[in-house]
């Protein structure tokens, strides 16, 4: 079976999501299908509502489809075990939400070394902690944030925090970083920032999938795609 | 790795979780302090019941009594390597009274052999009381003596009656307007003072006795030469006059005076020959000195050694330090049924009544035991019980004599409840030779103390279920914790599954977040409880001194003292049980976790 090339970063076929609630059934996806290329910024935009985060949850593994096909890097995802799911989700994807999502008992360093942490055993952890902490280091200073390392999330502010949460998604060199709205929950110049640090990233290579209702932010992308009545349209 | 960070940090910055730990240490400390206070008292009831039983009891269940006993034990000896020591014992019942008072009690009478007593003939194969039971441990006077009897140098008794009144003293100058005390107090000088009085004519009597005595062996030696037989009787003379003068002993030995002053006395010299006339001095010493010995406290046989605690013969202070009102040298009266006679026509029981000096006082620690019982001579309360052999006028014995019980020691390897078990059927199998088997019971300590032992393992089983529900509280307690925990962080589980954690990994932050609370818990539980039960007595003396309220009496529990041993395996059981216990209450928690969809749990709000 053909996976869909050797250069695409996420493949998309025919994909369907539904909720039951009651007797109506809400069919958000109704057989989506997109490619994206490796090293690509592509960008999905939607009305409020219209599915947009229901298909980045398919994508990034956090949500199962209920018919139609993904393929992550070569690989179908449709076959992989749990376990395979959970270090896909852990070293080859990158998420950045809408809510930043970090964990409150966690300083800055420890958020984002979260996912470096759990890509190895306790020992292996041990033995390259030093070196992931220089990378998460490394990584926090491109973003400004080297002074506050030490503090909690509680105590940053919105666009602090979404850069902590990229500098999380970004720790294990995922191959694809999944973005649900990085600047909804920001004003406009924070939001300003927050995408030009992942343009940054984008031109050194990193392969970028954004949603937004937002079709200015969008504009940074190289190419946009929309979600409508459940299904993606080039325009 | 993670998980252990997170796990710690959960736990510190929660306020809830700190709760969660005082809840389980409060149910660890509680189980702990039960379980070793009810532990402590079967552990107490067994040293007890062995202390003053031995490991086996022969008993005759109808007090007639065990005949051939003596020949028993020496085959029991012979035949039952695990059998240590064996002793006879009779018990009956008297009623106790105190010469000039109108003071009445009923008690316990026992007839035990100590080391120090007189004894017949024949009786030495056996072993004494002291050798199965730890009976001179607790006595007032003798307990540092090798051989505590019923006939201890009085001076010993004199040196324990002048430290006694000091003691007196002192408890006296504490409670300077307690009545109770100061009355007492004041009896117990009296007491005392009549006490010193007779025990030193005791010293008096127990010198010239060891005195005389040697100038018996000097007489028994000599061949009756003038000058030996001259030296002699002015000596013997000199003694007389010490006796009547010194002694007050006027009625008893002046005829023995006027013997020696009598003309015959005087004119015999010259009639008799040598070895006639020392031999006639010979018999007068004996004479003498049988008379004396009649003469140390009452008789030689009519002689106690009283439970200290017998009511109305000592009075606690508040603090409980005790205050003997009757004290060795005194003298009581007892009047026992003969519980031994044959009982088959006549209906009358006739009591048999004596008066008796007290010679020492023992302590158990069985209050039960200290407030009831009298020990006597075992050969008298044989008499006295008429449990002595019967004999017809012509000398044909048609009863030999008998004792109430036998008590055997273990040897210590043998001692287990299996070996015991054992060794009591080797006992029956013995009793059944002797045709005892119908007339006896060999049990052993625990058969034998059954009830007591039944009832309070039933309570202790019954405290530890009812701890254990109330324990079971500690349990729902963590459940809640957890289960509001996971609602709480359920969009830190999304963060976590997102960025790869796995369901198991989920489920284990929360399990080791309960075993975490289980462990710091019963750590702190148990080293409160510890604490609690190691000072229980204090807390106790506390409490009464605060409220006037003891939870412990005394007369309730049988014993002086709350236990306060804690049992090591017991804590450690709690310590696993109280692990456990936070881990089953996480469990659900952390299984509801590890199943969340991350998507639901990130669109947590
Ligand atoms: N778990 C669910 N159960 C039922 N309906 C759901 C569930 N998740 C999403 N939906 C519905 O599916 C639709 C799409 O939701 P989704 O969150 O994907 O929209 P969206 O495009 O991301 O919107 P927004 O721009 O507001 O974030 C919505 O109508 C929503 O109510
Ligand atoms: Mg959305």
């Amino acid at each position: 079976m053909s996976n869909g090339g050797g250069n695409m970063a996420v493949v998309v076929r025919k994909l369907h999501r539904a909720y039951r609630m009651g007797r109506s059934v809400l069919r958000v996806l109704r057989g989506v299908s997109f490619q994206v290329h490796r090293g690509e910024f592509v960008a999905v935009v939607g009305a409020s509502g219209s599915g947009k985060s229901t298909l980045l949850h398919q994508i990034g593994l956090l949500d199962r489809p209920d018919k139609g096909q993904i393929v992550l890097d070569g690989e179908e995802v449709a076959a992989m075990s749990a376990a395979k799911r959970n270090a896909v989700r852990c070293r080859d994807i990158g998420f950045v939400f809408q809510f930043y999502h970090l964990l409150g008992e966690f300083n800055v360093l420890e958020n984002v070394m979260l996912p470096a942490q759990m890509s190895r055993s306790t020992l292996g952890w041990l033995m390259r902690r030093k070196s992931r902490r220089r990378e998460a280091m490394e990584l926090l200073e491109r973003l400004g944030l080297s002074d506050r390392i030490k503090h909690r999330p509680q105590e940053l502010s919105g666009g602090e925090r979404q850069r902590v949460a990229i500098a999380r998604a970004l720790i294990n060199r995922p191959k694809v970083v999944l973005a649900d709205e990085p600047t909804g929950n920001l004003d406009s110049r924070t939001g300003e920032q927050i995408m030009e640090v992942l343009s940054e990233f984008h031109r050194q290579g990193q392969t970028l999938l954004m949603v937004t209702h937002d079709a200015a932010l969008a504009g940074r992308a190289e190419r946009i795609l929309h979600l409508h009545d459940g299904q993606l349209k080039t325009k | 790795m993670y998980k252990l960070i997170l796990c710690l940090r959960y736990l510190r910055s929660r306020l809830i979780a700190y709760f969660a730990i005082l809840g389980v240490a409060l149910c660890v400390a509680m189980v702990l302090i039960v379980i070793s206070v009810m532990n402590g008292f079967l552990d107490k009831i067994e040293e007890a019941a062995k202390g003053l039983r031995g490991d086996i009891i022969v008993y005759s269940p109808s007090h007639g009594g065990i005949e051939h006993y003596e020949a028993f034990i020496a085959r029991l000896k012979q035949e039952v390597p695990e059998v240590e020591a064996a002793t006879p014992y009779i018990q009956t019942y008297g009623l106790l009274r105190v010469p000039d008072q109108d003071y009445r009690r009923t008690v316990h009478i026992v007839g035990v052999r100590l080391p120090g007593s007189p004894e017949s003939d024949g009786a030495r194969a056996m072993d004494y009381y002291t050798d199965v039971s730890t009976f001179a441990e607790g006595l007032f006077a003798q307990s540092q003596r090798k051989q505590p009897g019923f006939d201890p140098p009085p001076e010993l008794i004199l040196t324990h009656i002048e430290r006694d009144m000091k003691r007196i003293g002192a408890i006296s100058a504490d409670y300077p307007d307690d009545p109770t005390v100061q009355s007492a107090v004041q009896a117990a000088s009296v007491f005392h003072r009549g006490a010193r009085q007779v025990l030193r004519q005791q010293e008096f009597v127990s010198q010239q006795l060891a005195q005389l005595e040697e100038l018996l062996r000097q007489a028994e030696q000599s061949d009756g030469t003038d000058d030996e037989l001259s030296w002699l009787e002015n000596a013997v003379f000199d003694h007389l006059k010490a006796l009547i003068e010194q002694g007050g002993f006027g009625e008893d030995f002046r005829p023995f005076e006027n013997r020696m002053q009598s003309p015959e006395w005087k004119r015999e010299p010259s009639d008799l020959t040598e070895p006639a006339r020392i031999e006639k001095l010979r018999s007068l010493l004996r004479d003498i000195i049988r008379t004396l010995r009649t003469k140390r406290y009452r008789s030689a046989d009519r002689r106690v050694i009283l439970g200290l605690g017998i009511p109305g013969l000592s009075v606690r202070a508040p603090d409980g330090r005790v205050i003997r009102m009757i004290v060795p040298g005194n003298t009581i009266g007892l009047s026992l049924l003969p519980l031994g006679r044959k009982y088959v026509s006549d209906t009358s029981v006739t009591p048999v009544s004596a008066w008796f000096t007290v010679v020492d006082d023992a302590r158990t620690d069985v209050s039960e035991i200290d407030q009831t019982f009298v020990y006597m001579p075992f050969e008298t309360l044989q008499k006295l019980n008429q449990m002595g052999a019967e004999k017809t006028p012509e000398g044909v014995t048609v009863r030999p004599k008998r004792c109430s019980s036998i008590f055997i020691k273990v040897r210590t390897d043998a001692a287990d409840r299996a070996a015991l078990a054992g060794v009591a059927s080797k006992v029956r199998r013995l009793m059944g030779e002797f045709g005892l088997e119908d007339r006896a019971v060999a049990e052993t300590w625990r058969q034998h103390h059954a009830q007591i032992i039944g009832t309070i393992e039933k309570q202790r089983t019954l405290a530890v279920t009812m701890f254990g529900i109330i324990s079971l509280v500690s349990v729902v307690l963590i459940f809640v914790i957890f289960y509001m925990m996971v609602v709480q962080k359920t969009r830190d589980i999304g963060v976590i599954k997102a960025v790869g954690g796995s369901d198991t990994g989920v489920a284990g932050i929360f399990l080791g977040y309960g075993a975490a609370i289980g462990l710091i818990g019963s750590i702190l539980g148990s080293v409160g409880g510890y604490f609690f039960v190691r000072y229980i007595n204090e807390i106790q003396d506390a409490i009464d001194r605060w409220f006037g309220y003891r939870v412990w009496d005394r007369d309730v529990f049988l014993f002086e003292r709350i236990p306060n041993e804690v049992n090591p395996p017991a804590a450690a059981a709690i310590i696993v049980g109280a692990i456990v216990a936070g881990l089953l209450g996480a469990l659900i928690p952390s299984i509801r976790a590890a199943r969340m969809q991350p998507v639901e749990a990130l669109r947590y709000e």
